[in-house]
């Protein structure tokens, strides 16, 4: 074999090598972004279906103090990059891109419903402002968790997140 | 080499050709500048739009429409539908998870701008853009019944300054016939300008409001200093406010308080989140920016058949050219290659100088339409849309040249050559 064959051959060889640890480095990046339920926010004497939302009975709205409300959270969540699916529900706008958002695991949770109970909501900033399309699209959110402390009557904390990026939901 | 022929003998023809050529490359220039300029417009009445507030958790009036209250209370336009006691208010602003609060009362005028009533915590509170809040550029803020601070609009366009006395008249007409008893307001403070509707504003304080309306004589309570809440406990203390704004100590508490509020039960109040409704607005608006987007796309198609109108009709007049280039031993395809490139050349040029031409454009527009239209233009270099569109017109003006060039290379030798009769 003349040797100008093997380094044509040796080229090809390498880039599949170059390829394959990008592949394996990319599957490590995913692997170290837990992909989160609404449910794993809960503790664990919570764990429970989160009260589901009252379909609009706009007749009765009871006073907002009279609900039972889970509050505790799952301090371990702080400081991890984590997806969650859920609706954007946009707080500040900034050049038209979403800078600070509230993830909620159900459309509407801004009306007529009862509002998700304080550790069924994230608190999300984007550091580089999002562009959101529709808000009943549902999408993913992928960041880092940390916890937000506040004092009410209600909850001592809930969580937060440094959005890094949203991506489609699809069902 | 083959190529660079072909480029220079285009070149040349349509060198020959200048007229008609320039006037094709203008209208496709111009139909490109108005799509360029259609969406940045777009781009920026969004990006002003969406920036009138931030910082804002909640806004709470009287129960109507959500796209209703964020209109009135933030935008100025339209009306309330009815208002917030001065009780409820209170007991909203006294809430634990409430941080701060802006009382607002619409409702009156001066000469076509409207005046709104709060207290200090507006200039404090108060956020637009990006977390930017207001600033003085002249003068300080409001402390007594009868102070006002006027937004840069107000002031430029009516010319007032610091220390100059002002009426205000109820109603929100331009003119008010009431000249009874008038209460003249001291300007202490000038606003920066801010590109929101604050800059068309009259500020004064809630008791400012009140004695304007009052029973008696107004004028006995001027300079009369004003309390922290903006009224004069005991004296003028309003009953109702038209809106308020309200932060929250943590956002986690937006949909708690909203809750409270959607549901108070001794009046009907209403509570919505800025950004939400921002939104939902923009949804409703963002209909007819896609139409106009729509019909700028079309004038561009339009641009297009111009071009090959004009490649179509010169193929007459250029028998003989393209006789002679067969002759001399060009052939059929590089007949084809020639109006090929002739097309893109004509369709590059104008889609670049259409976008030269629309940039620099608005951008010594910038100072006229901020003081027309109060849209802040920023200064922008072209982006990736700009580049998407000069190589998309300049593709489909190489792929619709195919059809001359298809003619060319058909009839080029035998109909130049042959003598008709």
């Amino acid at each position: 074999m003349p040797p100008d064959k093997e380094v044509s051959l040796a080229r090809p060889v390498l880039w599949l090598i170059l390829a394959a640890c990008a592949l394996v480095a990319s599957a490590d990046k995913d692997a170290a972004i837990r992909e989160l339920e609404w449910e794993d926010l809960l503790p664990d004497d919570e764990e429970q279906e989160p009260p589901a939302p009252s379909w609009v009975d706009h007749s009765a709205i009871t006073p907002f103090d009279s609900f039972h409300i889970p509050t505790g959270i799952v301090p371990e969540l702080n400081g991890q990059m984590v997806k969650i699916p859920g609706f954007i529900v946009p707080l500040d706008i900034v050049e038209g891109k979403v800078s600070s958002s509230l993830l909620v695991p159900y459309f509407g949770a801004c009306i007529h419903v009862p509002p998700p109970p304080p550790n069924q909501i994230v608190h999300v900033t984007f550091a580089k402002p999002i562009e959101i399309g529709s808000m009943w699209d549902p999408v993913w959110v992928t960041g880092r968790l940390g916890l937000e402390r506040y004092a009410s009557e209600l909850a001592e904390a809930g969580y937060s997140m440094e959005g890094e990026g949203i991506e489609e939901y699809r069902y | 080499m083959r190529g660079r022929v072909l480029v220079s003998l285009a070149v040349r023809s349509l060198a020959n050709r200048r007229l008609t050529a320039g006037l094709t490359v203008l209208s496709v220039a111009v139909s490109v500048a108005l799509l360029i300029g259609v969406d940045r417009l777009r781009a920026e009445a969004r990006a002003s739009f969406t920036s009138t507030i931030s910082g804002a958790d909640l806004i709470v009036g009287a129960r109507s429409g959500p796209i209703n209250l964020l209109l009135y209370s933030v935008f100025r336009i339209g009306d309330a539908t009815n208002n917030i006691s001065w009780t409820s208010y209170g007991e909203i602003a006294a809430r634990p998870e409430v941080a701060w609060t802006i009382p607002i009362s619409l409702g009156d005028a001066h000469r076509g701008f409207r005046v709104l009533g709060t207290d200090t915590g507006y200039f404090a509170h108060y956020r637009f853009g990006r977390e930017r809040s207001l600033e003085f550029a002249e003068g300080e803020v409001f402390t007594r019944v009868n102070d006002a601070v006027l937004g840069a609009d107000v002031a430029s366009a009516l010319g007032y300054a610091v220390g100059d006395r002002i009426i205000v008249s109820h109603g929100i007409g331009d003119v008010s016939f009431e000249q009874h008893d008038e209460l003249p307001f001291l300007v202490t403070g000038i606003l920066r300008r801010t590109g929101t509707p604050v800059d068309r504003t009259v500020h004064v304080t809630l008791a400012g409001i009140e004695a304007i309306h009052a029973d008696d004589d107004p004028r006995r309570y001027a300079g009369q200093t004003v309390d922290a809440t903006g009224a004069v406990a005991g004296a003028l203390e309003p009953e109702a406010i038209t809106a308020c704004i309200v932060g929250l100590k943590s956002r986690l508490m937006v949909f708690g308080l909203q809750r409270f509020i959607n549901g108070y039960e001794r009046e009907p109040l209403m509570a919505i989140v800025p950004g939400v409704t921002l939104q939902q607005l923009w949804e409703l608006v963002g209909v007819a920016e896609t139409a106009l987007l729509g019909v700028s796309a079309f004038v561009i198609a339009a641009g297009l058949v111009g071009l090959l109108t004009t490649l179509l009709t010169s193929l007459a007049e250029r028998r003989r050219e393209m006789a002679v280039l067969r002759s001399m031993g060009a052939g059929p395809g590089m007949v084809f290659g020639l109006l090929i490139a002739e097309a893109v050349i004509l369709a590059g040029i104008a889609a670049v100088a259409g976008v030269t031409a629309i940039h620099a454009g608005m951008f010594a527009a910038r100072p006229f339409v901020l003081e027309r239209f109060g849209l802040y233009l920023a200064p922008g270099l072209p982006g990736w849309f700009d580049g998407t569109v000069v190589v998309v017109v300049t593709f489909a003006a190489g792929l619709i040249a195919a059809l001359p060039a298809w003619r060319a290379y058909r009839f080029s030798l035998a109909d130049g050559l042959s003598i008709r009769t």
